[in-house]
């Protein structure tokens, strides 16, 4: 329901709705701006990466469809591009590792949606904190500083080719240890 | 040439270049293993995002984003038209210029610096009084911008590009400004990128109005993205050394 009422809302900020465009932003303000701020460690920037967001979906720069998968890994997907873009351009490395840092800060969320982030948060976390260091390390470089293939391969000092499958491997322990919390996974 | 399949990761991240980026995309038309390990990918990470700690928004974010977008959309689709309007020549008004403000409204690429010192504050709307008269002959508005001040400052201003004989001045003028000691004065920075450029500094009447007309000479083309008041110890500085005390993507 609530990601068919995503797609609709789509739907009208292309036809320019403006009452649409401040609902679908009212709806993700602020779990894409704690992404954004978990990618590139600033309050003025994260500001500057919801702003290209918004105004990519209003002027239609980014296209949805829904072949493309549920609206708001769509839209989290397009946050975390642009956040590592702007990151890139400030070549500002944060310096941050992927730790139990993430859950000292105490959750404000007050929204209902943000119950069920915050539970996922938690369980998250618990997975987190079961894999290795390098494991930690290598998903933190990945995804949340975007670095690339080939910079990846220099900071842990393997070879392009076994790049992939560390990562691979990183993720689906992760997956794994979701699973055993019951948590999140569809996976065994 | 590079074997496509190792380009999974970057295209992921997002990180390829456009042209990079339509190569792979047709790559994996024809390759079912890349396609199987970017939805592998995808489904892995899909939970990532939730791992943010809930992060309070600045106050006035919601206003400001909003703003930026509508603004930028009601001033026209049409970039070329709202370039050499000589109908519109005679500008008086400072109001005006928002009107004419370039429709392609990008989020401004500021320095880091800069960036930080900025002010989580709304746009502030310079009053009619504060127009100058400078701009009564200028032949063609090329972009013109309200100044957004810094926190802690109650200072607002204006700033425009204009084009004459093929000369581009940026004219900038300025309300409520604090008073100035010794040799410190208001100093005008072209931001391109990164990379300040001093474009005119001025110094401050007792009413705190202040305002000065730069010709911009600097060889080459330029883009410039941002424009910058700081406040300077005197009228040498070569890159700014004194805080922000307003400014605005351009």
């Amino acid at each position: 329901m609530r990601e068919l009422n995503d797609a609709a809302l789509y739907e009208r900020v292309q036809a320019k709705d403006k009452e649409a465009l401040e609902l679908l932003y009212d709806r993700y303000e602020k779990l894409l701006y704690s992404f954004s701020y978990r990618i590139v460690k600033d309050k003025g920037l994260s500001e500057e990466v919801i702003q290209e967001v918004f105004i990519k979906l209003w002027k239609g720069r980014a296209k949805y469809t829904e072949e493309k998968g549920k609206f708001s890994s769509w839209i989290l997907t397009m946050t975390r591009h642009t956040a590592i873009d702007i990151l890139r351009k400030q070549s500002r490395e944060p310096d941050f590792e992927l730790d139990e840092r993430d859950a000292l800060h105490s959750d404000e969320a007050s929204v209902e949606d943000q119950v069920e982030w915050k539970e996922r948060g938690i369980v998250l976390r618990a997975a987190v904190s079961k894999l290795k260091e390098e494991q930690k390390r290598i998903i933190e470089m990945f995804y949340f500083k975007g670095m690339t293939h080939k910079k990846i391969s220099q900071e842990i000092d393997l070879p392009l080719g076994t790049v992939k499958g560390r990562i691979r491997l990183a993720l689906k322990h992760l997956k794994s240890n979701l699973a055993e919390k019951g948590g999140v996974s569809d996976e065994k | 040439m590079k074997n496509n399949c190792d380009q999974l990761l970057d295209y992921f991240n997002g990180t390829l270049s456009d042209e990079e980026k339509k190569l792979f995309e047709a790559h994996l038309e024809s390759c079912s293993d890349c396609r199987e390990e970017l939805q592998e990918l995808e489904d892995l990470t899909s939970d990532l995002p939730y791992l943010s700690t809930p992060e309070e928004p600045p106050s006035g974010m919601k206003e400001r984003v909003l703003q930026n977008i509508f603004e930028s959309e009601s001033e026209g689709e049409s970039e070329s038209e709202t370039v050499a309007h000589h109908d519109d020549s005679k500008i008086t008004e400072m109001n005006r210029f928002r009107t004419k403000r370039s429709p392609k409204w990008i989020a401004p690429a500021l320095a880091a610096a800069l960036f930080l010192s900025l002010a989580g504050n709304a746009y502030t709307y310079i009053s009619n009084e504060g127009a100058t008269t400078e701009t009564e002959e200028v032949s063609s508005l090329l972009k013109a911008v309200q100044l957004a001040p810094s926190e802690g400052t109650t200072s607002k201003g204006a700033a425009a590009l204009v084009s004459d004989n093929g000369k581009t001045n940026l004219v900038v003028q300025a309300d409520d400004l604090e008073g100035v000691q010794d040799d410190q004065v208001y100093q005008v920075w072209l931001l391109e990128g990164e990379k300040p450029y001093r474009a005119g500094s001025f110094v401050p009447g007792e009413n705190g109005k202040g305002a000065v007309s730069y010709e911009i000479n600097y060889e080459g083309d330029h883009d410039w993205t941002a424009v910058a008041i700081t406040l300077e110890p005197n009228a040498e500085s070569k890159t700014p050394k004194g805080k922000v005390v307003m400014s605005s993507g351009l």
